[in-house]
Order: structure tokens, then sequence, then C-alpha cells
């Protein structure tokens, strides 16, 4: 599989963005929410607002559609936002190399965090110069995966 | 279109020669019927003859809903009980209710003025009109009701709540007119929206009546918008027969009472004196042309001003602003004088605030905001809220002079009664 340099809306990476109260029970009702839809977790984030009285839970999940009108049932305000999610080795340098490409190539990294997968790292990487990042990345030769990409390794993560 | 041309558009001098015969009326009745009101009438000197023309109305005694509920159960009701049709209360949040009895005639006079109103804000047969006011005991559905069979519309009594059943008699039926309160038609929107749905396009609600909850123009904005709908404010309260007292017209700007049943005044509610045309006091009204239970000078408690320009629509039935609340909303926060109108405005004129809200009064004099979020403008972005936080925060300061917390509340998380909405509570220990 390659990667094009323009990813269609259906193919885009998106993390899914929960406003939630701050009040006990409602990350438990979000996941609960996903579990039934049997929607997996891939990687989740509490971002805290002003005053602790509410946050953002950010979460990547496998099947994105599937999670967002579970979470919508739910009741939930959701908002979704391209990231790209990028495969990079798990040793010393490897975050170092690819921030550097990003910085000469003037890209803004606005949120980054990341997760393991099969002794490898996937980046989660929030920009607003999406097109300008993917190409720098692609150029690197580093692998973005697509949606359908991140839902076929998430069934397989545990063979 | 009029329902009777004639009698919506008569001349002032024609009202006027009406309002007094029948006032007149009312009092031979009451000084003959009514040992409420014989005594009233001794206390301030006033016999049937001594009025002699519609300003001696104030020398009238007030009758206050205090007065209503010491005459609980049927000290006010003058005619025998066979000619009473009808029993309604007005809830009272502590005490024994106010009881209002209706008899054949006042329901007719009553059923008719609705009709009045229906046809005022554009209603006709071929409307399907969804109620989803209360059933029972409060005036606001059954009145409606009659009115609405009178023009001709089908009408479901679907009674107010289990939303579900809502869209789907809406959706099966095509009702095209629903009658609710402001917090109940936010709520039933943002639950339409949930099931996938848009409320302006699914859904073929041409006129939404909304009333029993006093609320602002921006309300009335977000919610012709939500549905794209024409939304009609509705004035009317139990003790004077219910929601069709008055009723805006296509013009939107006031709300006609109607002059043939009832007698207009606007009082300074410290002083008791009448006002003139124009200013903002409290509504006093007097029912004259009703059998069963006459009441003179009622203290609404709901604070408006005469319009005084004719209106465009051709009715000359006088006309009042919007309400601007009860005189006994007001809260005072620190001092300050807060009326929670004051607040809705500020929220509702808001990018990305949702459609309830909750002032919440706690500590030693602390005001907390809650404000659920619009779903459909969450970006996902916290700064995006918090500068939202602090801009409602800002604005309502300036506004009432005391600084709110505003919390954000997810969309539908806020309690919506089935009755009257409260919008303020009050914990403070003070």
């Amino acid at each position: 599989m390659s990667n094009n340099l323009t990813e269609s809306k259906e193919t885009e990476v998106k993390l899914l963005s929960v406003f939630a109260e701050n009040k006990p029970g409602v990350l438990a009702k979000a996941t609960q929410a996903l579990a039934e839809a049997q929607v997996s977790i891939l990687w989740f984030k509490i971002i805290d607002g002003a005053g602790d009285k509410y946050g953002i839970i950010r979460f990547l999940v496998d099947h994105t559609q599937e999670g967002i009108a579970a979470l919508k049932n739910s009741g939930f305000a959701i908002a979704t936002s391209p990231i790209l999610a990028v495969v990079a080795d798990d040793n010393p340098g490897s975050l170092s190399k690819l921030t550097a490409a990003l910085y000469e190539g003037k890209v803004d990294i606005r949120n980054g965090s990341g997760y393991y997968l099969n002794r490898r790292v996937v980046l989660i990487i929030e920009t607003q110069q999406m097109e300008a990042a993917r190409t720098i990345l692609n150029q690197l030769g580093y692998k973005i995966l697509t949606s359908a990409e991140i839902k076929a390794l998430s069934n397989k993560k545990c063979s | 279109m009029y329902w009777e041309k004639d009698i919506e558009t008569a001349s002032r001098q024609t009202l006027s020669q009406l309002q007094f015969s029948r006032l007149r009326e009312t009092l031979t009745q009451l000084s003959h019927k009514s040992e409420f009101y014989q005594k009233k009438f001794r206390e301030q000197g006033v016999t049937v003859d001594s009025i002699r023309s519609l300003d001696d109305v104030r020398r009238l005694p007030f009758t206050t809903s205090a007065d209503l509920r010491a005459q609980y159960p049927d000290k006010l009701n003058i005619v025998d009980k066979d000619h009473l049709l009808r029993l309604h209360t007005s809830s009272g949040t502590t005490g024994k209710p106010k009881a209002l009895f209706f008899s054949r005639k006042d329901i007719e006079i009553l059923t008719n003025n609705f009709a009045r109103c229906l046809t005022m804000v554009g209603c006709t047969p071929k409307d399907v009109f969804q109620n989803m006011m209360t059933y029972g005991l409060f005036t606001g559905a059954l009145m409606s009701h009659y009115g609405a069979e009178r023009v001709g519309m089908l009408a479901i009594p679907a009674g107010p709540g289990n939303s579900e059943r809502q869209l789907m008699l809406m959706q099966d039926f095509g009702t095209t007119v629903a009658h609710a309160t402001p917090s109940y038609a936010l709520y039933f929107a943002n639950f339409v929206e949930k099931k996938g749905l848009d409320p302006a396009k699914d859904i073929s609600l041409r006129i939404l009546l909304v009333g029993a909850e006093s609320y602002t123009e921006e309300t009335r904005r977000k919610i012709e918008k939500t549905f794209d709908a024409d939304v009609f404010n509705c004035y009317g309260l139990s003790e004077m027969g219910g929601p069709g007292v008055g009723f805006e017209c296509t013009a939107k700007n006031g709300i006609h009472l109607w002059e043939d049943t009832y007698l207009i005044e606007i009082i300074d509610p410290k002083t008791l004196e009448v006002l003139p045309p124009g200013e903002v006091g409290e509504l006093v009204i007097t029912s004259i042309n009703r059998e069963a239970m006459p009441i003179l000078r009622y203290r609404t408690g709901d604070l408006t001003r005469i319009i005084p320009e004719p209106c465009p629509c051709g009715r000359t039935h006088i006309r009042v602003d919007r309400l601007k609340g009860r005189a006994d909303d007001m809260i005072i926060v620190k001092g300050a004088n807060i009326y929670p109108q004051q607040i809705e405005r500020v929220l509702m004129k808001t990018e990305g605030v949702g459609r309830n809200y909750l002032i919440h009064l706690q500590g030693l004099d602390e005001m907390i905001i809650k404000v659920e979020l619009d779903a459909n403008a969450f970006d996902g972005q916290v700064s995006k809220l918090e500068s939202m936080q602090k801009s409602i925060t800002e604005r309502i300061r300036a506004e009432v002079q005391v600084k709110p917390v505003v919390e954000l509340l997810a969309p539908g998380t806020l309690p919506v009664s089935e009755g009257k909405t409260k919008r303020v509570i009050d914990n403070r220990s003070l």
C-alpha cells in the first residue's frame, strides 16, 4: 500500500473530541458507549478546561463513524479533528529526527502523542499544515496510516 | 386573518362603551352575590353607582394571589353549583392552590377567544395542532385544545414530555402547529437532533405557540431558526381563564389583550398608582365578561408596558410588550437587582451556547450560571470553550453588575420540567 499525497476525506484519520463535564462517571459512560458499539479505543487523552469544571476527552478509535454515532446517541457533544498517524521506530533519536524535519519545513505541531503497536510507535500529530507535514514525512519515507490501515492493524494487534 | 373582524377591529369608542357596560354588570353581580367583594367595597367606600366611567376603575379594590388562596375552595364563586362546568387550579409552590370555576358561558367565551388567537397567527382548519401542554388541573392545555377544535383544526392532545412519542405523532400525522413552553420547545429540538434529524427540515411545523413561561426575543429567534417556523408569544394566566388572554399577531410586536373580555391597567407596584401608557409597571387585569368568578383588578405580578401606537394588523385591542418577567422573579445578588431574563438575553445571543441554562445561587451570594453547549458548534478545541466562557462572564457582568461563575455543560444535561421550568435555584446560606 502506498500513501497518496492527498488523502481523501474517507481515508483521513480523525480524533474524536468529547466534551465532558468534570464529574464522576463521565469517562466510564463514554467508554461504555464505545464498548457497546464494539468500537476499540487505540489511544485516549483528557485535556482539562479552565476551572477544572470540564474537559475534553480525545479518542483515537478503530471504527471512527461507529464511534461518532455511539457517542452522539449517548448524548455527548462531539467534534472530530484530522490528525496524521505516523509509524516510527522505537529507538533513540527517532522522534527527534521527525520533529526536526517538520521544524525545518516550518510545520507547527499543535499536539503530539503516541502509542505502541507491534514494537513500533504510532505518533499522533495534530497540525494546521496537514498537507505540508504529509509531504515532508512522505519524502523521508515515513509510513502515514490511513483510517483503513488503522482499522486493519488494530484488528490484528494481538497476533 | 380575523376570527371576528367586527369586534377585533372595533373603534376605541365602541370598545370603551362595551367595557363600561360589562364592568357595571360585573360590579352589580358582585355587589349582590359576593361576600368577599361586598366587604372590599365597604372597606373602600365604593358603590356600583359611584363608578361612572372607565377611569373610575382605579377606585376599585385590588385582588391578589393571596386573596384567591384565602377564599379557597369556593368563596369567590358566585353562581349555583348547577351552573358550574369546570374546575381548574393554579398551582401554588406553597400552601393551597387557587381554585378557579368556570360556567358554560365562561368556557364558551374563553374557547372563542382562543380561536381568535389561533386565527390571528394564521391557523386554519387545515392545520394539525399538537398540544404539548399539561392536560389536567392546569388551564393551559384544555382551554387551547377547545380553541383549536373551535377553529376546526385536528387537535392532538399529546400532553407534555415523552419526546419519542411527540416526534412520532408529528411525523405520522403531519403536525403543523405546536403549543409548548419555550424550554420544552428547545429541549425537544435537542431530542430531534439526537435522532439524527433536522428540526427545520424533517418535521413540518410551521407555527409554534410558545407561552406559560416568559422568554426573551433572543430565545424566540433561536426557536424560530431551529424549527424554521414562526414563533408567537402567548400570554395567559389561570386566574383569568388560562392561555388565551392575549396573543401576538403576525406583526410579532407586542401581545394583543382581548379588551371585550378584560380591562387592562399598568400600575406602579410600589405606589399602586395607574401609570400612563408606555411606562413599565405591573399588569393588572379585571375580568368583565365572566359569570362564575369575576375578579377585579387582579395583580398579575407580570411586568410590561402598554404599546400606545396602533398595530399594523388592524386590531384595535390594546397591545403590551413582551413580558419582562414577573416582579417576583427578581433576584438580589450582592446587592444588585437582577432579572433572569437579562442573563438569558446575553446567553441566547452567544454563538456556541445551547438551549438550556440554570442560575444557581449558593454559598454567600455566589452566582453560578450553568450553560449547555450547542452540540453543533462544538469543535473540540479547549481554547474556544475557554474564550466563550470568558466572554459570557464579562458580558453578564456588564449587564447585571455582578461577576458570575460560568460553567459549561453538555447539551441536554439540565433538567426540563413538564410545567414551568425553574431557571433559578437559590441555595444561599445567607
